[in-house]
C-alpha cells in the first residue's frame, strides 16, 4: 500500500492535464494544447529537478503519456477525411512511447495484465459488458457511423482499428500502465478513482458533460475489473466491443 | 468510447496544433542538449526524454510527408 495523500509535484499535473481539456471542452482546443505543454514542461523539470521517490518519479513519467496522446492527435496532419482510417495512424505513434515506458520502467507482463488464462468465460463476458456499455454511451453521444454501411470488408476494418489500435493503446496506457504506478504511489482504490477521472476528463473533447461522468464511471469500472482480474485481453475486448458495436453497429440500427 | 473524437479538430487547429508541438520539440531536444553536461544527467533522464521526443519527431515526419504530398498533388 502506498501513501494516501499526493504531493503537491504529483497533484499538480493531474490538475493541469484537467484544466487542458476542460478548454478543449470550451472549444479552446489551441489554449489547451498550450496548457497541455506548459504542463509537459513541468513534468520534465520536476523529473529532473525535483526530489522524488522512483515510483513517484515513474508515476510523473507514466502520466505523460496522457499527454502526449493529445500532442499527437491534434498536431497529426489529417491525411484521411475518415476518422477510422486516421485513427491508426494517431495511435500507431503512441505504440512507440508505450513500448519504450515499459521498457524503461521494466514492467513485468504479469503487472501489464499480458496473460491469456480463462479467455473462454473473459471474451464472453467482455462482449456482454462491452454491448451494454455501448448501448448506454449511444443514448449520450447519438454518433453517427464511422463506415459506409455493413459490408463485411467495412466491419473487419472497424473491428481492427477499434480492437488492435484504440482499445490496445488506450487500455495501456490508463490501466496497464498509469493505473498500476498511481496504485504504487497512493494504493489500490485511490489508483482505480484518479485513473478513471483522467480516463474520463480526456474525453473532454466531444463537449458533452454526460461523456465525461460516463467516461469516468466507466473507467472507474474497468480500473476496478482489470485490478481484481489482472487481464489485460479481457478488457481490451470490452473496449473494443463498446467501440464497434457504438460506432460500426448501432447508427444503423436506430432502434433505441 | 474513443478519447479521439470523430472529426474534431478543424485544418486551422490541426495546423496551429502541429506548429506547437514542433516548438516544443525543439524545446524537448535543447533540454536534452542542455542537461547532457550536468550532474543531474543519467540513464533515467536519458531514456526518458527520447521516450517524449521520439513519437514528436514521428509526428514531425508526418508533417512533412504530408506537406510534399500537398506540393506533388
Amino acid at each position: 500500500m502506498g501513501e494516501r495523500i499526493l504531493k503537491r509535484q504529483l497533484y499538480f499535473p493531474i490538475i493541469g492535464i484537467i484544466d487542458a481539456e476542460l478548454l478543449m471542452f470550451y472549444s479552446q482546443t489551441i489554449l489547451g494544447l498550450g496548457i497541455h505543454i506548459i504542463n509537459f514542461l513541468a513534468i520534465i523539470f520536476i523529473l529532473i529537478f525535483g526530489k522524488l521517490k522512483e515510483k513517484e518519479k515513474n508515476f510523473l513519467y507514466s502520466l505523460t503519456l496522457v499527454i502526449l496522446l493529445r500532442m499527437v492527435n491534434i498536431s497529426t496532419p489529417q491525411f484521411f477525411t475518415n476518422t477510422l482510417q486516421q485513427y491508426p495512424l494517431i495511435y500507431g505513434i503512441m505504440f512507440v512511447p508505450i513500448y519504450l515506458i515499459i521498457k524503461g520502467q521494466q514492467i513485468s507482463s504479469d503487472e501489464l495484465g499480458i496473460n491469456f488464462k480463462k479467455l473462454y468465460i473473459y471474451i464472453p463476458l467482455a462482449i456482454l459488458i462491452g454491448f451494454i456499455a455501448a448501448i448506454s454511451e449511444y443514448k449520450i453521444l447519438n454518433p453517427i457511423a464511422m463506415i459506409g454501411d455493413l459490408r463485411f470488408s467495412n466491419i473487419a476494418l472497424i473491428i481492427l482499428v477499434m480492437f488492435v489500435f484504440i482499445a490496445t493503446a488506450e487500455e495501456f496506457i490508463f490501466r496497464s500502465i498509469l493505473q498500476t504506478r498511481l496504485e504504487k504511489v497512493i494504493g489500490l482504490n485511490y489508483g482505480v478513482l484518479i485513473s478513471g477521472i483522467i480516463f474520463g476528463i480526456m474525453h473532454a473533447s466531444y463537449g458533452i458533460i454526460n461523456e465525461i461522468i460516463f467516461a469516468t464511471i466507466f473507467g472507474i469500472i474497468m480500473g476496478y475489473i482489470f485490478q481484481k482480474v489482472r487481464n489485460l485481453p479481457f478488457i481490451i475486448s470490452i473496449h473494443g466491443t463498446a467501440n464497434v458495436i457504438l460506432f460500426g453497429v448501432l447508427p444503423f440500427y436506430k432502434l433505441i | 468510447m474513443t478519447i479521439i473524437s470523430n472529426g474534431q479538430f478543424s485544418l486551422e487547429v490541426v495546423t496551429t496544433g502541429g506548429e506547437l508541438t514542433n516548438i516544443f520539440l525543439i524545446i524537448l531536444l535543447s533540454i536534452s542538449l542542455l542537461v547532457a553536461d550536468t550532474k543531474y544527467w543519467n540513464g533515467y533522464i536519458s531514456h526518458m526524454l527520447s521516450t517524449f521526443y521520439k513519437p514528436l519527431l514521428l509526428v514531425f515526419v508526418a508533417i512533412v510527408i504530408f506537406k510534399i504530398i500537398l506540393i506533388i498533388l
